[in-house]
């Protein structure tokens, strides 16, 4: 279609920051922007369920909760003080291999922003009690309950990644947890992950929007240099052996409709591999003009949706794929047609004007997303994105090199990186089938 | 999947859960407390060298980021132009149209939705997949969707790709091709989105409440019910856009590094021809009764771990007076971290991750809510915190007056969560939709803060009498046997819910 055509030229996408260290051993990434008098400060701590004790899954978000619950001086005031200073987008996030917190607030408030974070950076467990434990233990459980156990698709989630890192495997236990591990945590557990993995130099603190940077230095300075360093445990090198069967699970719920997923534990994020998958997963799904949505929602009408997503970690990526089935169709004719796409782009691979939809749908994503100074998970957003590339490439500023990987995929590199990585032989399968007569499903046929 | 788990409840999102248009927030000056010594770091006389952490840097918000008014240029047609400029790489542009779910008459839920999505399936150019390719070739889609009052179309484009995403726009937008193959393909589609939607317990529970209340056709969802759609035929939604979409009820929004002069032009060329008599969006006004008692519908749902509640009764409609009053008390009341019901509910009890209040409203109706999901086992107490938290925010004798320091509160995080809006285009042209939807003036945001400023505690707490505990409709989507011997216990009674209200 002519009129549509887009123009080749490419902006280039660059986020400017300035990097350094405290003598503590804090990381500080700056990053100035004086457009909107707003500024957003992002805290990650290295530390994420992949450091957790033995039986102790889900440990690492319960204390993201805990993080909440008050420090020496803020007291139990740290909502309400957020509150009412105008901060928006205040949240906290746990993922395999990290966890964050941030907020975004008018820029003459950033000294109260980093008074809140370094005084919970340092002064946490001072005022932790059994009771305030007691009482997020309980709401992580809601929140499980809610995620999962209570939602579509969700025990199947947990079955699904409970597969692909099997026991033993650092991931295993998805980030919310078992229930009984969530119970047994004490207050000593608490106290001892604190004191592993909360000190400065497990920290990066990155602010990001109006900001004068010698200003902000000095407010850095005094709230966070008197931290007192402490030493992290080497981590636990624990071996697991990759996936070379498959495994295929049924899980029962009360849904209408059935679905498939094929899961599988890809390239670690920012191995020379991953763009290419970022790239395949786009070919894939996304979009109606995606070889899974055309083939088994369009063509063969199988699907009543699908979904393909990458989640890039740092000791495996989790590679997704998923196709709701529609009513009346078989499992069987979803998964055969799943198949046959994977089998033909490994075959053919996409077309030149595929991947340069794809890429250019990457590339639309990350520049939307740059007006952001925070996004909704801490992890993308101006801030979100220098701590994301920094956590995992030690590099704030890895952003153009990321999208010139993106850029130079070819269409060669996505037939041999799907043929080796989602491959039959190394995939999980969940089947979700609807339980008999769900009490409260109507409409199916 | 969602491998990320978050402290704050997500919250629940009035376009998600009632596809409504939802009335953003925005800003004002709080009262600052005196700025503690940070500037001149005086050396603490305590012995304790950290003793300068007790003593806050400063408390107040100042005046949050002041929302533009938008340049407004009405065509000769009658078609309306709103430019926002904003310097960004990217442009949202979007059209939207004053026809929503509640224009579709009683059997024929689910129309404007439908309509809506299938314009972006095909038009009489272009087929359904040469549009898709198309747009995702510019690295967007074209996202089409439909609330109470609106419909629209939007899509995200590069600066320098913004006449082509217009040209896309006004071509699905004014020559759809509503082809009767790709129309059985996307209702058999849809029809199967309505069946996923109705397998989430919140989705049921407010489905059952609003039907209840409202009634059968204002109270339908906008994404249509199950029966209604399927028997919805491509003509009709030939007839609802040859109707509804007209210039009279159009507006083309614009943001990003634009300026109307430069983007004019391009509008004309594309939309000025656009034409078709007037056709006004509905006016006849929905007055919901209040159940003549606490009215507690159940809807059985077995084994369940969660009990979702959801608990409304009607409110003023959105051009009642007292709209931003209602917005405070809601947000005091369920919508900020430290709400009276989340305090209460999840930080107190821990019976629940999160609960969300919130007064809503359309042009023709307007409804006070409040919803959780709870753990099965605390339901009742859930039920029984939650009224008495109600009757204590609607009648001061019982204790707990609103009070000053939570409307500021409140007040803050409306006008700076309206302020934060301004880092995207979307989020503007999501208000700038608004503007036209409602028929609010253009510089309604940037009074926002103003207005929301000089509301006084007085005209909370009295829109906070508007609050009925005592005829509130409440379904509860769980595990009956589970719950009913404490709800009895407490001299509630379980009504069963019609299982028409879940289709």
């Amino acid at each position: 279609m002519h009129g549509a055509k887009a123009n080749v030229e490419a902006p280039a996408a660059n986020i400017p920051f300035e990097k350094f260290k405290l003598a503590n051993g804090l990381t500080v990434i700056l990053h100035s922007d004086r457009s909107l008098p707003l500024v957003a400060v992002n805290v990650w701590y290295h530390v994420g369920p992949a450091n957790e004790p033995a039986h102790r899954s889900g440990f690492a978000h319960l204390f993201e909760h805990l993080m909440f619950e008050g420090s020496k001086h803020v007291g139990h005031e740290f909502d309400r003080v957020l509150e009412s200073i105008g901060a928006t987008n205040s949240n906290g996030t746990t993922s395999w291999d990290r966890t964050n917190y941030f907020e975004t607030a008018p820029s003459e408030n950033l000294e109260t922003l980093l008074w809140l974070e370094s005084d919970r950076m340092g002064f946490m467990i001072d005022t932790l009690t059994q009771e305030r434990l007691d009482v997020q233990r309980d709401v992580v459980k809601n929140e499980r309950r809610q995620s999962y156990e209570n939602s579509p698709y969700g025990p199947s989630s947990l079955a699904l990644l409970n597969t692909l890192f099997p026991e033993g495997h650092p991931y295993h236990g998805a980030v919310i947890g078992s229930m009984d591990d969530l119970s047994a945590a004490s207050l000593d557990d608490v106290k001892e992950f604190f004191r592993e993995y909360y000190a400065p130099s497990d920290a990066t603190l990155c602010i990001a929007g109006d900001i004068d940077p010698t200003q902000a230095k000095v407010l850095i300075n005094r709230y966070f240099a008197t931290l007192s360093d402490r030493t992290r445990p080497a981590p636990k090198l624990i071996p697991y052996a990759p996936i070379t069967k498959p495994e295929r699970l049924v899980v029962k719920e009360p849904v209408n409709l059935a679905q498939v997923a094929y899961g599988y534990r890809t390239p670690p994020a920012f191995s020379p591999d991953d763009p290419v998958m970022e790239v395949a997963m786009a070919v894939l799904g996304g979009g109606k003009a995606t070889r899974l949505y055309q083939r088994l929602v369009v063509e063969t009408k199988l699907a009543a949706d699908v979904s393909a997503s990458l989640e890039s970690n740092q000791l495996a990526s989790i590679s997704n794929l998923s196709a709701t089935i529609a009513t009346g169709k078989s499992e069987a004719a979803v998964e055969h047609e799943l198949d046959a796409v994977l089998a033909g782009l490994v075959k053919s691979g996409p077309t030149p004007a595929e991947l340069a939809r794809a890429k250019r749908r990457i590339l639309v994503d990350v520049l939307s997303n740059l007006e952001l100074l925070n996004g909704s998970g801490g992890d993308s957003g101006r801030a979100g994105l220098l701590q994301r590339f920094d956590h995992y490439t030690g590099d704030p500023g890895y952003l153009p090199k990321w999208l010139a990987q993106i850029a130079q995929v070819s269409a060669a590199d996505i037939q041999r990186v799907v043929g080796e990585q989602l491959k039959p032989e190394a995939r999980v399968v969940v089947v979700t089938e609807a339980q008999a007569a769900p009490a409260a499903a109507t409409g199916a046929p | 999947m969602i491998f990320l788990e978050m402290k704050h409840r997500v919250a629940l999102s009035c376009a998600a859960l009632l596809a409504l248009s939802c009335a953003s927030p925005q800003a004002t000056p709080a009262p600052e407390l005196p700025k503690a010594a940070s500037a001149a770091p005086a050396p603490p006389p305590a012995p304790d060298p950290e003793a300068f952490r007790n003593t806050p840097p400063k408390t107040g918000a100042p005046a949050p980021v002041q929302f533009p008014t938008p340049e407004v240029k009405l065509l000769k047609n009658g078609l309306t132009l709103y430019v926002v400029p904003k310097h960004s790489e990217v442009a949202t542009l979007s059209v939207v149209v004053r026809h929503g779910g509640a224009s579709a008459p009683l059997g024929k839920s689910g129309l404007a939705a439908l309509t809506a999505r299938m314009l972006t399936e095909g038009t009489r150019e272009h087929s359904s997949l040469a549009l898709a390719e198309a747009s995702e070739s510019l690295g967007s889609t074209l996202e089409s969707d439909a609330g109470r009052d609106e419909s629209h179309v939007a899509i995200a484009t590069l600066t320098s790709d913004v006449s082509r995403g217009l040209e896309l726009l006004s071509e699905v937008v004014l020559r759809p091709a509503f082809s009767p193959k790709d129309f059985e393909r996307v209702k058999g589609e849809w029809l199967d989105g309505l069946r996923a939607e109705r397998q989430e317990p919140s989705r049921l529970a407010s489905l059952v409440a609003l039907r209840t209340l409202l009634g059968p056709a204002a109270g339908a969802p906008v994404s249509g019910s199950i029966p209604d759609v399927e028997k919805l035929k491509v003509t009709d939604l030939i007839d609802f856009h040859h109707h509804a979409y007209v210039p009279s009820n159009l507006a083309v929004i614009a943001v990003g590094d634009l300026t109307l002069s430069a983007l004019e032009p391009d509008v004309e060329r594309l939309f000025g021809h656009a034409n078709g008599p007037a056709f006004p969006p509905p006016t006849v006004v929905v007055t919901p009764e209040k159940p003549s008692k606490l009215r507690i519908l159940m809807v059985d749902r077995k084994d369940s771990v969660q009990t979702a509640l959801f608990a409304v009764q009607p409110f003023p409609k959105r051009s009642e007076p007292g709209f931003e009053a209602r917005e405070i008390m809601g947000t005091l009341l369920g919508g900020l971290f430290t709400s009276r019901l989340n305090l209460n509910l999840r930080e107190k009890h821990a019976f629940t991750y999160g609960v969300h209040g919130q007064a809503i409203a359309t042009r023709l109706w307007g409804a006070f809510f409040v919803a959780t999901d709870v753990k099965t086992e605390t339901t009742t107490d859930s039920l029984v915190e939650m009224l008495a938290e109600l009757e204590r925010a609607r009648d001061p004798k019982r204790g707990a007056p609103i009070q000053d320091q939570e409307t500021l509160r409140a007040r803050t995080d409306l006008m700076h969560a309206l302020g934060a809006r301004l880092e995207h285009t979307s989020q503007i042209a999501d208000s700038a939709r608004t503007l036209f939807t409602q028929e609010l003036p253009p510089d309604y945001y940037a009074k926002y803060p103003d207005l929301v400023a000089h509301i006084p505690t007085a005209e909370v707490a009295l829109q906070a009498t508007r609050i009925d505990p005592d005829h509130l409709l409440v379904v509860l989507v769980g595990d009956r046997a589970q719950i009913e011997p404490s709800m009895k216990q407490h001299g509630f009674q379980l009504e069963t819910a019609d299982p028409k209200l879940l289709e």
